[in-house]
């Protein structure tokens, strides 16, 4: 069951160290038939460096994702330190996060929801549970809530 | 002053009173005997004086009668006269030598009458030569004798009658001296009696004194022998129970320099310490602790000194390293007046042993933290892992066509990562409960079970269970996640094995635990915290109560994992929340009847 179009594709960006999560992910998307890019970061330090932190908000490169897909445990800068900057951040604090995991452990859900995480997610073991996962996110993300426009 | 006195001043009053009554009545009977003898005097007088006169008379009497018959023979009694007078006289002057008037007269007396006698010898001389008629020289010479006999008369008479008067002033002495002598011999006897009974009685007194002295004195003495003994069997016992003591005890004078305390004398030391200490008790009584030993100086002794002064008592566990000394003490220390008794044992050995005890305690508990840290790491890191063979395996059938048999392989392969997932989902559980937490709330039992009923109610479905909650409404401070899952555990496993034939019911009741249920099974409960008793009982298969301990153990199961699913985690874990909360979890059970889990925490 492919994924409502919406009338504009945006940029779904998942910053996540594991390539084969990145496979798996992009696998998903592709079978629901995304409209959306997906583009990757491999850590904190990177999503930070994509995201227009500082002044150059609009660079060519920075296509301002409209959801960002979060993992916890990654090298560099880690999730959790990562969302805590964009939620404190004025202009990227707007932007939806979703946490997507291995973990399940209750403080990591208290803490990101205490730094004002979106949603808390945490990856499904079996494939066709993450196409399921990610085909309610974009319904829901790109298709039931109004977002702040631009 | 006056008291102790008062049988010596007693006495000597009596004494003078006596003395003087004596020599008044010694004086009296004196003058009594004194006016006796003057009246013998006086009537010795008056007689020798008739005698005198009557001599004089006599003599004259007799010259008369030889004058006119010259007859010799009258003249005899003249004769004896003359033979008489000069004694008499003699006498009388000496009676009345003591009276001079008298004496006097007497001396008048014997002149008139030795001139008498002249005139007489002259009388007779002249007779004797002249005839028968008289002369004229006789005739003055009888003249002469007649006016002296009247002198003589008139002496006699005045003689007599002062003695008379004298006679009679004496016998009115004498008797006034008789009348008084009989009193004040009676009042000297009375007196004597008088001050003889007082001092008798003083004397009985001062005896009965004595007496009663003597016998409190005996008494005393007794009494004194008996608390010697008593005191000597004391001595000899506190002396022995001092020396059989196991513990070392040292008794110890302050030493003081102005008020300060600078250093302790010995005064007891019994066998033990003198053991402990390597010297005998005779070298150190009476010497100071600093020089005998200095080992005390850097801080035992500043310790001593503030028990004394501040009179708390002090126990403490020191390492001493001095005098040949290099071992564990156990010291305990009390003021005792100025000075305090010390009393210690080695415990070098129990110190050894608790020092490798501590470190075993240490090892094991960083070899548990090892272990949790690694179930942790490892069940969390191994998620991935797993989850990706999942995901692949999926893709493996979904997007290839099966070759003969080859998705039977996957799905066997995809059944047992799926037990690997539960296996790894509740070993974190286990090891996430075994790292604790910090976030304690007030909860309420009530809610944290509706919410556990709640997250089974697929299973209750399912097995068409039954649960009955009985007087749940209470607050308890503790774990939100972890009780919950505690609960979840127990309904879960009372529901998991029920028997074949029978729905499952669960009865699920709280209540405070009674403090007479506070027994060894629970010796780590602390008796001032309230605790809630919280039992889930089941009516299904049971098992054997000699495994009640060992289902809480890890991965410890009873039954085949066809016949019962489970990792044999879940009471682990249970048996980890109870704990961190500082309460118990226990199993009672029966086979083919039923189970009941108790479990014990404190409301705070």
């Amino acid at each position: 069951m492919p994924v409502k179009t919406t009338a504009k594709p945006v940029t779904i960006l998942m910053a996540d160290d594991d390539p084969d999560d990145r496979m798996l992910m992009k696998k998903a998307l592709d079978q629901n038939q995304t409209p959306h890019h997906l583009r990757f970061v491999e850590n904190g330090v990177d999503l930070m460096d994509y995201l227009p932190v500082r002044v150059n908000y609009l660079e060519e490169k920075a296509i301002k994702p409209a959801l960002i897909l979060l993992d916890l445990n990654m090298p560099k800068m880690d999730g959790r330190e990562a969302l805590r900057l964009i939620k404190t951040d004025p202009e990227l604090r707007r932007i939806p996060v979703v946490v997507l995991t291995t973990s399940k452990a209750e403080e990591d859900i208290f803490i990101t929801y205490d730094l004002g995480v979106n949603s808390f997610i945490s990856k499904p073991a079996r494939f066709q549970e993450l196409v399921e996962v990610t085909r309610e996110i974009e319904n829901y993300w790109f298709g039931t809530v109004d977002l702040p426009s631009k | 002053m006056f008291k102790k006195y008062y049988t010596q001043i007693t006495l000597l009053l009596i004494v003078l009173v006596l003395l003087t009554v004596s020599i008044l009545t010694y004086r009296n009977l004196n003058n009594y005997i004194e006016e006796v003898n003057q009246i013998r005097y006086s009537n010795q007088v008056l007689q020798v004086l008739e005698e005198v006169f009557s001599a004089v008379k006599d003599a004259e009497t007799g010259h008369r009668g030889y004058q006119l018959t010259r007859d010799t023979l009258f003249l005899t009694p003249y004769n004896i006269a003359v033979a008489s007078i000069i004694l008499k006289i003699k006498t009388l002057d000496s009676l009345v030598s003591k009276n001079t008037e008298q004496r006097q007269r007497v001396d008048t007396l014997q002149s008139r009458i030795n001139y008498q006698f002249l005139i007489i010898s002259r009388i007779l001389a002249n007779t004797v030569n002249s005839g028968l008629y008289m002369d004229t020289y006789e005739k003055n010479l009888l003249i002469a004798g007649r006016l002296n006999m009247d002198e003589i008369r008139r002496v006699v008479k005045e003689i007599k009658v002062i003695q008379s008067q004298i006679l009679v002033d004496r016998i009115k002495k004498e008797k006034t001296f008789r009348e008084i002598a009989p009193f004040a011999i009676l009042a000297y006897s009375l007196l004597a009696i008088a001050a003889s009974i007082i001092l008798f009685n003083r004397t009985l007194t001062a005896l009965q004194n004595k007496d009663k002295t003597e016998l409190l004195l005996l008494e005393n003495n007794k009494s004194l022998k008996e608390e010697m003994a008593l005191r000597q069997f004391t001595q000899s016992f506190l002396s022995n129970v001092l020396n059989h003591s196991l513990n070392g005890i040292i008794a110890f004078k302050s030493i003081r320099q102005n008020n300060k305390l600078v250093d302790f004398e010995w005064t007891l030391v019994n066998q033990e310490a003198e053991k402990l200490v390597g010297r005998t008790g005779s070298e150190l009584i009476g010497k100071r602790l600093l020089q005998e030993m200095p080992g005390h100086k850097d801080d035992l002794f500043d310790k001593y000194v503030t028990v004394v002064e501040s009179g708390q008592s002090l126990i403490l566990e020191k390492l001493y390293k001095s005098e040949n000394i290099n071992s564990w003490f156990l010291i305990g220390a009390v003021k005792l007046e100025d000075g305090l008794i010390t009393t210690f044992a080695d415990i070098s050995e129990r110190k050894l042993k608790d020092s490798q005890l501590l470190q075993i305690n240490e090892d094991l508990r960083r070899s548990n933290e090892d272990l949790e840290q690694f179930a942790y790491v490892a069940s969390h890191d191994l998620q991935e892992p797993l989850r990706k063979i999942r995901a692949f395996g999926d893709l493996l059938a979904s997007e290839f066509k099966e070759v003969d048999g080859s998705h039977d392989y996957i799905y066997r392969m995809q059944n047992a990562a799926s037990r690997m997932q539960v296996l790894i989902d509740d070993l974190l559980s286990f090891s996430r409960a075994s790292r604790g937490t910090s976030q304690f709330e007030k909860l309420n039992l009530a809610a944290i079970i509706t919410e556990v009923l709640d997250d089974l109610e697929a299973q209750l479905e399912r097995e068409q269970a039954k649960v009955i909650v009985q007087d749940i409404d209470q607050s308890i401070v503790g774990n939100k996640v972890q009780l919950k899952r505690l609960f979840q555990n127990l309904i879960s496993n009372a529901i998991k094995f029920h028997k074949a034939n029978a729905s499952p019911m669960v009865t699920l009741s709280v209540k405070n635990l009674p403090k007479d249920e506070f027994n060894d099974r629970f010796s780590g409960l602390d008796k001032k915290i309230n605790y809630l008793k919280i039992t889930v009982e089941d009516n299904g298969i049971g098992f054997n109560n000699q495994y009640g301990e060992q289902i809480f153990n890890i991965f410890q199961r009873l039954h085949g994992r066809l016949d019962y699913e489970g990792t044999g985690i879940g009471l682990a874990i249970c048996q980890k929340i109870a704990s961190n909360h500082r309460g118990y979890i226990l199993a009672i059970s029966e086979e083919n009847v039923g189970s009941k889990f108790i479990v014990i925490l404190p409301r705070e």
